[in-house]
Parts: C-alpha cells; sequence; structure tokens
C-alpha cells in the first residue's frame, strides 16, 4: 500500500483530516493496487441492507470504476474546483471523499446496484474574509459488499 | 459471451434501474428508451441505450467487475456498473439533464440543457472546507 500520511491538517479548525500523498497507478499496476485507504466510513441501514463502520479502499481500478474511472471521467471536474483554492485536485478530491465518507449529509442505498451513495456539502471559504462564497457536494459511491470505491465526483446536489 | 438474443432485456433491466419508469420501455432492433422519473424533485430523463453498446461495455468488464461485486456473475456486474455511470452523468452535470444513455461504443452519455454561465468566484484567496458552522452561508 502506498499511503504515506503527512503531518499536519488543513487549517480549518478541523483536526480529523490527515493530508495523504495517494499512491501512483501506472499502466501496469494491477487493478487492486490500493493507492488510498479511507479509514472510518459511516455506518449505514437503509432498505433492509447494511454497510458496517470502516473503511473503503480506492484502488487503481479500471475505465470503468475506482481511480482510473476517476481520472477518466471525473479529473476535469475535480480540477476545476481545485483551481479555485490552488490545489492539487488530488488533495481536493481527498478532502471531500474523506469527509463524504467519514461525516456525511446524505447516505442513500440504490438497491438494484447493491452500493451506498455518500455525500456531504463542501464550503467554499474566502480566506480573506472567512465568509463562504460557494460550496459543493463531493459524492461517492460504494460498493456494498466490496467497499471498493466505484467512483467519486463533485456535484451540485446530494445523493 | 453474451446472447445477443437477450441484449434486449438486459437494456430494459438496465433502464428500470434508473427510477420508475414512466409509460413503457420501448425496443427495437437497435436501442432501448424510456422517460424515467430517477427522483422526486427532478424532472424525466430519457434513457436511450444502444443494444450494441450495452454488450460491448459488459464484455468490456467482464474481467475485472467482480473485484467490485464479488457476489455476482460478470453480466449482473456490468449491468450495475453501467447504471453507476448513467447515475453519475445525471449527478456530475452542470445543468439539467434531459437524456441520458450508452452509445454504440459502450460509452455513457447526456443530454443537458444548456448550462447556466460558469459561477466560479473571482480570482482570490480560498479554501475548501467541512465545517457545519461558524460561516455565514452566501
Amino acid at each position: 500500500m502506498a499511503d504515506s500520511e503527512a503531518e499536519g491538517a488543513r487549517a480549518n479548525g478541523l483536526a480529523a483530516w490527515p493530508t495523504v500523498t495517494w499512491g501512483a497507478c501506472g499502466i501496469f499496476d494491477e487493478n487492486l493496487k490500493i493507492i488510498r485507504a479511507f479509514k472510518g466510513r459511516s455506518q449505514a441501514h437503509i432498505g433492509g441492507r447494511s454497510i458496517t463502520y470502516g473503511g473503503s479502499n480506492l484502488t487503481c481500478g479500471s475505465d470503468a470504476w475506482g481511480y482510473r474511472h476517476i481520472v477518466k471521467r471525473h479529473l476535469s471536474q475535480w480540477e476545476s474546483r481545485a483551481a479555485i483554492a490552488q490545489e492539487n485536485w488530488r488533495d481536493t478530491a481527498d478532502y471531500g471523499i474523506h469527509w463524504a465518507l467519514s461525516d456525511p449529509d446524505k447516505i442513500t442505498y440504490r438497491a438494484s446496484n447493491d452500493t451506498f451513495c455518500y455525500s456531504r456539502k463542501i464550503l467554499l471559504v474566502d480566506n480573506r474574509t472567512n465568509e463562504v462564497v460557494g460550496s459543493y457536494y463531493p459524492m461517492v459511491s460504494v460498493a456494498r459488499v466490496s467497499h471498493r470505491i466505484i467512483t467519486a465526483y463533485p456535484s451540485g446536489t446530494q445523493c | 459471451m453474451l446472447n445477443s438474443d437477450s441484449t434486449p432485456d438486459l437494456a430494459r433491466d438496465l433502464i428500470s434501474r434508473g427510477g420508475k419508469v414512466l409509460d413503457h420501455i420501448a425496443v427495437n432492433a437497435h436501442e432501448a428508451r424510456a422517460l424515467v422519473q430517477v427522483s422526486s424533485e427532478a424532472t424525466p430523463v430519457e434513457f436511450v441505450i444502444d443494444l450494441q453498446g450495452l454488450e460491448r461495455f459488459i464484455e468490456s468488464v467482464h474481467d475485472n467487475v467482480r473485484d467490485v461485486f464479488p457476489d455476482v456473475d460478470s453480466i449482473e456486474g456490468g449491468l450495475r456498473l453501467a447504471s453507476e455511470h448513467l447515475w453519475e452523468e445525471i449527478g456530475s452535470a452542470e445543468a439539467m439533464v434531459v437524456a441520458v444513455g450508452v452509445d454504440r461504443q459502450g460509452q455513457t452519455w447526456r443530454r443537458t440543457e444548456p448550462a447556466p454561465p460558469p459561477s466560479a468566484p473571482p480570482a482570490g484567496d480560498y479554501r475548501w472546507a467541512a465545517d457545519r458552522e461558524g460561516f455565514d452561508s452566501p
């Protein structure tokens, strides 16, 4: 596993988000290589189905799921959010995914796909005035049985 | 490998996963389509599934879909992934989505109403914050 937890947390009053550098996914890396292990995913019990408290891994995956899918389909969306705060897109995505999974505003269960959707409002704060000037909702889809992250993208709505 | 005879049924299944089908699912030799109420708040979305494209998609994920859905066969897993992709098309759009689908190449697509002008804030010093309190909402 390539997780490396660096010192410190984002200076926003929340101490529970460790800045984590995602591992790399090379062309020859296996689909199941873990590039980020998100710990503390909230439990849920919806529609008779449960997902326990625990972790969800972001693995390299393929064009259809996981990190490679996120890069293929949602890179520009994450990059545009990251640019506003002058961040690397992975840091912006990591922050959003972390909070959506660990302290979600909303969790829904898609019975037909056996997946849980986690979302959480993230605020855009002007550092000079400390006023909120915008927001978005990171949306994270997790498979119930494997706990793997299928996709994660910024959205204008909750799950 | 997929039996092409079953593809129309798979397309019907995929559309049904999107929400409440209004009226019925129309199927011809090339595609399946239906108007679907994806949520109680949103206006209905037209789902258009190219049958050949759906076969291509399911076959393209055959080798690794059980990494995500280990408890089902690869066809059911492929349908689940295709459905998740259609949900993504709706959830990640900047404007109201009027149609989504799977094209001949097996890629998902969406059609939206004209997008509103970008609402990015002026250049400045900003941060993303998950705090629930302590800020004035815009």
